[in-house]
């Protein structure tokens, strides 16, 4: 899966290229920026804080390229040190207020919330939505929900980047979808 | 007077609105998106959030300086 494998001449002084070309990082970088930003973006809630923290986090992959052995695929790797990156920044933040399951007012109204269509009629503040009605979830759900959102992840790589079994993981994305769709009509 | 003189006016104001809002409520229904689940809505609204320009540019400078620091320690390493 990993593009390139040539990063060592380039490490050793070949001078010609640029590591990043050279290396096939930039490649690597082209094919999931979108992913991991999206990501950061939905997690974190700012886009300034997910420019910085996608930076962070490609930097990051790179300085570890050279050790990446391919024993997963390149983005679910990139997404463990996104994940990774993202949690260690809310935590030292602390600043954000969100709903947890200890609103059980909130979780009551979720579990009753039937499942319709979403029908969207207005696209222009829908990413504002989207992000209000993330902001509600408990982290776990939030995450699930993104993982899941990405068609190139199986369940199964999914249950490994949330620490949990597959069968924890459809059990636990029935219930995040309600509890979205509860957050989201909310947000109306 | 001045009230029955305008009052055609009034109906004709009153069915265009009324002739606005039935066209924008029906083009709304045309526009509107369903999405099954919220997993499907986020994949929307992923498709259609493309990382900022600059980005690229400030991640491959760092890699760069990165990669350069990584050939200088080599460099001193190897005496060269």
């Amino acid at each position: 899966m990993r593009t390139g494998d040539t990063n060592q001449p380039a490490e050793l002084g070949t001078f010609q290229s640029t590591a990043w070309d050279k290396t096939g990082f930039g490649a690597v970088y082209s094919e999931h920026v979108s992913a991991i930003y999206y990501l950061a973006l939905r997690m974190l809630g700012n886009p300034d804080q997910a420019e910085d923290a996608t930076h962070d986090i490609f930097l990051r992959a790179f300085r570890n390229y050279g050790e990446f052995r391919g024993e997963s695929a390149v983005r679910t790797w990139l997404y463990r040190i996104a994940i990774n990156h993202c949690r260690n920044l809310l935590k030292s933040w602390r600043s954000r207020t969100m709903v947890t399951e200890s609103d059980p007012a909130f979780w009551e109204r979720a579990a009753t919330v039937p499942d319709t269509p979403f029908r969207i009629l207005e696209m222009k503040e829908l990413g504002q939505q989207i992000q209000r009605a993330l902001d509600m979830l408990p982290e776990e759900y939030r995450l699930l929900l993104l993982l899941v959102a990405d068609e190139k992840l199986s369940y199964e790589e999914v249950a490994d980047l949330t620490g949990q079994t597959t069968d924890a993981v459809r059990g636990k994305l029935h219930r995040a979808r309600k509890a979205f769709a509860a957050a989201f009509a909310s947000t109306h | 007077m001045e009230e029955n003189s305008q009052s055609p006016k009034t109906t004709r104001g009153t069915r265009q609105e009324q002739r606005l809002r039935q066209e924008e409520t029906a083009a709304q229904k045309t526009d509107a998106i369903e999405f099954q689940t919220a997993e499907e809505l986020i994949r929307h609204d992923a498709k259609s959030t493309s990382p900022p320009e600059g980005l690229e540019k400030r991640v491959k400078e760092s890699v760069e300086r990165e990669a350069a620091s990584k050939r200088r320690w080599w460099h001193r390493f190897l005496g060269r």
